[in-house]
């Protein structure tokens, strides 16, 4: 009987728990359709005009290019950077590697008011605000630690016996890298990726002290449409947001679902 | 930002004994280093080497900035602890960062109170609700944090969705407040940081063996009894980790409590932003930056005495 | 069943190679001629350094003195890759993200096979190891003999002249692993190439091997066939490593070993004085009444019987000495033994020519032993 006061409770808990997860997130999409210029819930007319507001506004439109350039930038470097670090720190034998891995997951741990207070001072000095090159610059430190912690777990699970099968198989240590080792841990750096690109889009504080007339990125221009004068066009940008994360995020669960349930067929 | 969700334990790093002839261990158990590989090195071996790239991009580009500031907060406007001294000095500021630890405390309790049950009720609940009770811990966390928070300014505040169902309800005859004060900054804080809470104690629960529960109860234990005497306890790992990134998340927060947090809700984040886009006073908003950098790292050594907090931020196998 | 029979093998010799690692010696100026076509097991039990030994034929692992020679090359500097030799491991090592074909297509890819060739090729291959069928699946689809079989094929298919197999059983089940022992040697003996093949296990050395190097402490102990290692061990090491053996220690004189107060042991016609070690086989050894009649030219010693266990295809009596020795003898399950009770009076013995003297070898070397690891009993 109390056993089942206890699960009453934990339930009771667990839903409530999850509306005020996912409430925020499902408010946002009605008000994102509002036609009015006030945000208001639930909307009394419907209109598509603040999506077309962000669809023609030149200035909208600059600073989501100017987030996707940089992104997609941040994505290569930050998977490039951070899987050779996963290899040398999984696999190599390094002194001081325990500085090295701190040094490689430190982004993670300094507060972002920080990182954008110390790299906003040293960009000033070398004039690099307001450029693409320093946001791509600060926003790989950020993303690396992503794509290393997940290219490393790969990596400490791969069996390394198989590039010494495909060397013994006549595959060079290029051939074996392409054809063995990368498809094996692909799971792990394209989580990385999506981790460094989300990273990238999404980020505003360190983003707000290298921002300017000059060049804007997608999130601090919604932080000034939230922060200074409310701008429904904000709730469109915020739904377009959602949908391209989750579908990304989905898309990763997906393949990994389909990826357990081939192997797990197999074992059996 | 979409932190660490897959951050989480473990760096098998092979520090192997030597051992000439190594066994063939089975596929997936460790990395076992080629025989061949243990020579002596001056500095790094060939892989070692790939690590260093980064190494000196970090350095370059996050460390010796940071260096910087911390040096600047001395020597900015003039030479000295001036900046220490006026910050320490003003009940203005020493309240900013009493504070900023006042709100990342209690966002901890608040998150453990809901995550603990919420994580316990993933560990039993069936595998198709345990995939859901998992997704809508993950679709915040994967969303960007500016537009949660803002969700939360439009469903919170005193026109917003949640006051105006109850107004028309007839619930209530005056909108409660609930943006612009504590009650804003804890509702935002807490909704944006209970994935971090909940993914770490998920992850240490589900390697509890509850068998041992059974076996308690089995030797004459109470259910209430075995699960505080055996379950806990064995939890707390995942509750040491979970509490240390909220925490240490908490106070170097910015765009939720400015979002959401009033006047007196002032946090170290929002302060530094003030200091330097507003004042220009960078010697007084360095010194706050070096405050808060020494704070979170003290907590951090503190904490690497009782948990492994590097398995905190590397993936567990 | 194919026309794999015309391939040949190529002979390999290793010379002087020596591998310090950094607290213990694998390897120690180790010399091995193989021969072409020739089925070599390196035994030895973990630590001794066959896994080395074959890691360095493999190009995996550098020496730091010695020559390896493939066909008369030296490829001592020579990368794995450009090697050619054939190699199977213990866990298969076959690529999880690719089919069988494709799994047993991979080295001909790497040597731009063209692609009719190619095809024919690997379904030769499959057959061979009778997995004709399954090229489609997925490697964790299989069972893992089935995994082992398509690492074989693998292995096998580009025609190397040696190959090299690192306890390819080991994984397997007992029942298996014995399907699985004939089937390398048919294969051995259809290829005709050279198989060099590393395993802990004596028995299955014992059944497999034209010849046998027995390793211990990165040393080559013995090298022979299985005949030679099992009734001629030159070392006690030999003798304990191989089947079971009882051995009386002592100094030998005019062929005789002295033992116990009025006991002694006669040993094989021409063996050498000195000090050393009788080693006779437990099959070798009967158990008699003492009332019974000990053949002429048979060695005897008296004791009482400890335990007598029936193993199916026969029976195993232990024998306690007075000086607390236990002999042990395996007769057929038919002869007298089943009526020996613990306790009994008995005389054990056997025929002197079966009275194998051997050295006692080195004691187990401390420094080639790494810490950690318990010293191979001597």
């Amino acid at each position: 009987m109390s056993r089942l006061l206890v699960r009453g409770g934990l339930v009771t808990l667990a839903v409530l728990t999850g509306l005020v997860l996912i409430a925020p997130v499902l408010v946002i999409i009605p008000m994102s359709f509002s036609d009015s210029s006030f945000l208001e819930f639930p909307p009394t007319d419907w209109s598509f005009r603040w999506y077309e507001n962000f669809f023609s506004d030149p200035s909208w439109r600059a600073s989501t290019l100017s987030s996707l350039k940089i992104a997609v930038l941040v994505t290569i470097t930050a998977v490039i950077l951070g899987t050779a670090a996963a290899f040398g720190l999984v696999r190599g034998r390094l002194r001081a590697k325990a500085a090295v891995a701190g040094l490689v997951i430190a982004p993670l741990i300094v507060p972002y008011v920080i990182v954008g207070l110390a790299v906003y001072a040293a960009a000033l000095q070398v004039g690099l605000t307001q450029t693409t090159l320093g946001f791509v610059l600060v926003h790989t430190a950020l993303g690396v630690p992503f794509v290393t912690v997940n290219v490393a777990a790969s990596l400490a699970s791969f069996d390394q016996r198989l590039e010494q099968a495909a060397m013994s198989l006549g595959a060079s240590p290029l051939t074996t890298f392409l054809r063995v080792t990368l498809p094996i841990i692909a799971p792990g750096v394209a989580a990385g990726a999506l981790f460094a690109f989300i990273t990238s889009w999404d980020e505003v504080v360190v983003s707000l002290f290298l921002s300017g007339p000059e060049l804007t990125t997608l999130p601090v221009q919604m932080w000034s449409g939230v922060r200074v004068a409310i701008d429904p066009t904000v709730t469109a940008v915020s739904s377009l947001l959602l949908l391209f994360t989750i579908t990304a995020f989905a898309a990763l669960g997906v393949a990994r679902l389909i990826r357990n349930r081939r192997l797990a067929r197999s074992h059996r | 930002m979409s932190s660490s969700a897959t951050t989480a334990p473990d760096r098998r790093a092979p520090s192997r004994g030597a051992e000439p002839d190594p066994r063939p261990a089975p596929p997936g158990a460790g990395s076992p280093a080629p025989p061949g590989k243990r020579r002596r090195f001056f500095l790094t071996d060939g892989w070692g080497a790939l690590a260093l790239p980064i190494a000196g991009y970090l350095l370059v580009v996050l460390i010796v900035p940071l260096a910087i500031v911390f040096a600047r907060s001395f020597t900015d406007p003039t030479l000295g602890l001036g900046n220490y001294a006026a910050f320490f000095a003003s009940p203005i500021y020493t309240d900013v960062l009493v504070n900023t630890f006042v709100t990342a405390i209690t966002v901890t309790l608040i998150t453990l109170l809901i995550g603990f049950p919420y994580a316990y009720l993933m560990t039993i609940a069936p595998p198709v609700w345990r995939s859901v009770l998992l997704v809508v811990v993950l679709v915040p966390f994967w969303t960007s944090l500016l537009v949660r928070s803002f969700a939360l300014v439009l469903l919170l505040r005193d026109t917003g969705a949640i006051n105006e169902t109850l107004l028309s309800l007839g619930l209530i005859s005056d909108p409660i407040t609930m943006v612009r004060n504590f009650t804003g900054v804890l509702i935002g804080m807490v909704q944006v940081m209970l994935p971090f809470m909940v993914l770490p104690l998920y992850a240490t629960m589900r390697g509890i063996d509850r068998r041992l529960l059974q076996a308690a109860e089995g030797l004459g234990a109470r259910p209430a009894f075995a699960f505080w005497r055996v379950f806990v306890p064995l939890s707390a790992a995942g509750v040491a980790a979970g509490s240390l990134l909220v925490f240490i998340q908490s106070l170097g927060f910015y765009i939720t409590p400015a979002l959401l947090g009033g006047p007196d809700d002032v946090m170290l984040g929002e302060l530094i932003v003030q200091q330097v886009s507003t004042v220009l006073n960078w010697g007084f908003a360095s010194a706050l930056a070096a405050v808060l950098l020494i704070v979170t790292l003290v907590l951090l050594a503190i904490a690497s005495r009782f948990i492994d907090v590097r398995r905190i931020f590397w993936k567990e196998q | 069943m194919t026309t794999t029979t015309e391939l040949a093998g190529a002979p390999v010799r290793v010379s002087g190679v020596t591998k310090q690692y950094r607290d213990a010696r694998a390897l120690d100026q180790v010399d091995l001629d193989i021969e072409s076509g020739e089925f070599i097991t390196l035994l030895g039990s973990s630590g001794s350094g066959k896994s080395t030994l074959l890691n360095i034929i493999a190009g995996f692992t550098d020496c730091d003195a010695g020559v390896v020679e493939v066909d008369g090359i030296d490829i001592t500097k020579t990368p794995p890759h450009k090697r050619g030799l054939g190699m199977v491991f213990q866990h298969y090592a076959l690529f999880p993200h690719m089919t069988v074909f494709d799994n047993v297509a991979f080295p001909l890819r790497r040597r731009r096979t063209p692609k009719a060739e190619m095809v024919r090729l690997v379904e030769e291959a499959l057959d061979i190891v009778q997995l004709g069928h399954l090229g489609k699946r997925m490697p964790q689809q299989l069972s893992g003999g089935q995994q082992q079989r398509v690492a074989l094929a693998r292995a096998i298919v580009f025609r190397p002249k040696v190959l090299l197999m690192d306890e390819p059983l080991g994984a397997l089940d007992k029942r298996l692993r014995e399907q699985l022992q004939l089937e390398i040697k048919r294969l051995h003996r259809e290829l005709g190439i050279t198989f060099v093949f590393v395993t802990h296990d004596q028995e299955e050395a014992l059944a497999m091997s034209d010849r046998i190097a027995l390793l211990r402490d990165g040393r080559i102990v013995q090298i022979g066939t299985p005949e030679e290692l099992y009734e001629q061990p030159a070392e006690r090491y030999t003798a304990e490593f191989l089947g079971e053996s009882n051995l009386f220690s002592g100094t030998i004189v005019n062929g005789v070993l002295p033992y116990g107060e009025h006991g002694s042991i006669q040993v094989r016609d021409g063996s050498a004085d000195g000090a050393g070690s009788v080693m006779v086989r437990p099959e070798h050894v009967s158990v008699l009444r003492p009332d019974e009649q000990v053949p002429v030219g048979c060695n005897a010693l008296r004791g009482t019987v400890r335990e007598v266990i029936y193993l199916g295809s026969g029976r195993r009596a232990e024998v306690t000495l007075p000086d607390g020795t236990h002999v042990v003898a395996r007769t057929p399950a038919d002869r007298r033994h089943s009526r020996l009770v613990p306790g009994e009076p008995v005389v054990v013995t056997w025929a002197k020519q079966h009275g194998q003297v051997v050295a006692d070898g080195p004691p187990a070397d401390e420094a080639a032993i790494p810490a950690g690891r318990a010293a191979v009993p001597a």
